[in-house]
């Protein structure tokens, strides 16, 4: 077997974990079973980013994503110990069809709008491509804007959750509706 | 890539808006008593130092960081309406934010980083800036939305736009993937070697070098509409807007309905101009459909509603069709694109306005927002009720303010170019219908009896949001009556790019 046939056996096995990963992530109600689920999908990408020679990056996927943020993920379910009646109500079979058909259509034209575009070969890397060196390199030098703005995003983002999960809100009037303290969003 | 003091300056705006937002929240640190009276006026500095910035920047016409940035007058104008909506965002917070119990530095932090997303995606060159930029803005965007979270509209209000914000941006970023792929399988991937940076491959010019017959260019361009036009709330994908705008705290409300749509349309005009000049009559044809239903549907829908903040949304939902009409105008007239801008500029100070008079009115029990409590405004405090009038005309579209002259001149653009003349029909016709639900409130103010215990007791110390008014309905008033000077900025502004 050549090498690139062995390549793109790995990929197909690859990308059809992933989708097959991401199909049981949106289809399975127990928040539990979707997580789960991501680390197979997370798995997968990791795997597909190996074939495409970038093992630093398929490293970082799979540190940072299915473990680090897939634990968390994991955590946070079970702090929140869902119940079964608090899964809410399963949707209508038709809902799910209708659904169902409108990602099919979509997946349809995006499919065919791909395969219709010309197959230029994929272009050649240097050798330390994908490498901790390379990688260092090109993201502080030629994206280091991009790096920057990332980090400025990340941090809005905790702000605002910071925000939104623990600062306490002084009403100068909390006699008028005593219970509000307690509404969604919760205590502190 | 080397960085030099250039790249600095022409980025100074977004800077210095980011520097303001780590100054509002630092000064935590000081005392609780000091710390809430310096809030706005360390915001407003910062606001009112970029738009100095982004003025001194006026006339250049140049890239920064490797042509990540681009800054010309689209990028300066544009920048401008966010700062105009960001600087009214704060003076309306100044003093509701005390009695909604969330005058902490976060609030404004937040706002002024989502600023800074909007200015930073006025000046996006490359697709990494713009999906970056559109982030920044957003996710600033969602926490303000849900930051009065004992409220239980707030919250709900945050979770459905940041559930639908993440989904238009799952269509916005494999749209500007799909759109990557396209240059490199057209001859970008025979240069990627040579060429000086991979950036380079994700620049918006980059897109006009692949043919127009290239599937995965015209699958791209469709995804990334779908995601733009999430963002702005056009028909069909407007359905969040109501339930965003009106669970929101009112000067959110409006400072998100001004500067997102600022950033977006900026973003808009230069991928129609930039990045796909040579599929103009596809994606001028898809964008005419839905700007046609987006401002039939949201000024129908407008007519049924009785609560003020959700009559704003459908308002504003109508107003999109009317910048889309503009932009989708601007594939066949260089006027219709800086009537665009002038639009945007007017529609920011006018729903500023329109919904700075609900922070001015709001109570410690709460905001003013059913349509019935304004009736017989007009007796107790007859200057908010005139300012109600005039944001309601110019919102309508009635001479002589910002609203007529911004329809006036898409409209103009629309007939004289003569293939969308049908649409510039329907939006007068929606125009017409839309008047009947602005002078709703204006007849409920002025000839209706106040309701029982209706007072309108002016809350404490609303400094702020008077200010904001004021500044807002005088921008209405100027941008009505002196169109010619602020339209040849627009113009000029415009021609650098084409």
């Amino acid at each position: 077997m050549s090498h690139s046939v062995l390549r793109e056996t790995f990929f197909v096995i690859f990308a059809f974990l992933a989708i097959f990963g991401a199909f049981l992530t949106v289809s399975r109600r127990n928040p539990m079973y979707s997580a789960v689920s991501l680390i197979l999908f997370f798995g997968a990408v990791s795997g597909v980013m190996m074939i495409l020679s970038a093992p630093f990056l398929a490293l970082m996927q799979l540190m940072v994503y299915a473990g680090a943020i897939l634990v968390l993920f994991l955590f946070v379910i079970m702090l929140l110990a869902l119940r079964e009646e608090e899964l809410g109500e399963e949707r209508p079979w038709p809902l799910q069809l209708l659904t169902g058909i409108g990602c099919a259509v979509l997946f349809g034209l995006l499919a065919a709008a791909i395969l219709r575009a010309p197959s230029a070969p994929a272009p050649a890397v240097g050798g330390d491509f994908g490498s901790p060196a390379e990688v260092g390199r090109s993201m502080f030098a030629e994206w280091v804007l991009p790096f920057e703005i990332v980090s400025v995003l990340i941090l809005a983002a905790t702000m605002g959750s910071v925000v939104l999960a623990k600062k306490h809100l002084d009403r100068p009037e909390p006699a008028e509706e005593p219970a509000d303290t307690h509404g969604p969003g919760g205590g502190h | 890539m080397t960085l030099g003091g250039t790249d600095i300056e022409l980025f100074s705006p977004v800077l210095i808006l980011l520097g303001s937002a780590a100054l509002a929240v630092t000064a935590d640190l000081l005392p609780r008593k000091v710390e809430r009276g310096a809030l706005p006026f360390i915001s407003l500095g910062g606001v009112v130092a970029a738009a100095i910035a982004l003025v001194s920047l006026w006339g250049r016409n140049a890239e920064a960081f490797g042509g990540s940035i681009r800054v010309d007058g689209l990028a300066i104008s544009m920048g401008l309406a966010a700062c105009a909506a960001t600087a009214l965002g704060v003076l309306m917070s100044a003093s509701y934010v005390r009695s909604a119990g969330v005058d902490f530095g976060e609030y404004y932090g937040l706002m002024l980083t989502s600023a800074s997303g909007a200015v930073m995606l006025a000046q996006a060159n490359d697709l990494m800036t713009v999906f970056l930029g559109i982030e920044v803005m957003s996710i600033a965007v969602y926490c303000l939305t849900g930051i009065t979270r004992d409220r239980e509209k707030s919250a709900e209000a945050a979770m459905k736009y940041f559930i639908m914000g993440a989904f238009s941006t799952g269509f916005l970023l494999f749209g500007i993937a799909l759109l990557y792929g396209a240059v490199l399988t057209t001859g970008g991937a025979d240069g990627i070697l040579t060429s000086p940076s991979q950036l380079s491959l994700l620049r918006l010019d980059a897109l006009a070098a692949v043919p127009a017959t290239s599937p995965l260019l015209a699958a791209g361009l469709a995804l990334f509409l779908i995601g733009a036009c999430f963002k702005v709330g056009a028909v069909p994908f407007h359905a969040w807007t109501p339930d965003a705008y009106e669970g929101a705290p009112a000067p959110v409300a409006g400072f998100m309905a001004g500067a997102v749509k600022a950033g977006v349309f900026a973003l808009v005009l230069r991928a129609a101009m930039v990045a796909f000049p040579h599929l103009a009559v596809e994606w001028s044809g898809a964008l005419a459909l839905v700007a046609a239903a987006t401002m039939i549907l949201g000024n129908v829908c407008a007519l049924a509603q009785t609560n003020y903040k959700r009559l704003l949304a459908y308002s504003s939902i109508g107003h999109t069709g009317v910048i889309l009409t503009g932009a989708v105008v601007s594939s066949e007239s260089a006027g219709a694109a800086s009537a665009v801008v002038y639009y945007a500029v007017s529609y920011v100070v006018m729903t500023a306005g329109a919904f700075g008079l609900v922070s001015l009115l709001a109570r410690e029990s709460g905001e003013l927002e059913e349509l019935h409590q304004f009736s017989g405004l007009a007796s107790r405090r007859p200057a908010a009720a005139a300012a109600i009038t005039l944001f309601m005309a110019s919102l309508a579209g009635i001479p002589p303010t910002a609203g007529f002259m911004g329809k006036f001149l898409v409209f103009r653009e629309a007939v004289s170019g003569g293939t969308f003349l049908w649409l510039a029909i329907t939006g007068i016709a929606a125009s017409i219908v839309s008047a009947y639900y602005y002078l709703k409130i204006v007849v409920a103010m002025y000839m209706r009896e106040p309701e029982k215990g209706e007072e309108f007791a002016p809350g404490p110390d609303r400094w702020g949001a008077a200010l904001g008014i004021a500044a807002a309905a005088i921008a209405t008033l100027a941008l009505g009556i002196l169109p010619a000077k602020i339209l040849a900025w627009c113009d000029a502004a415009i021609a650098a790019i084409r």
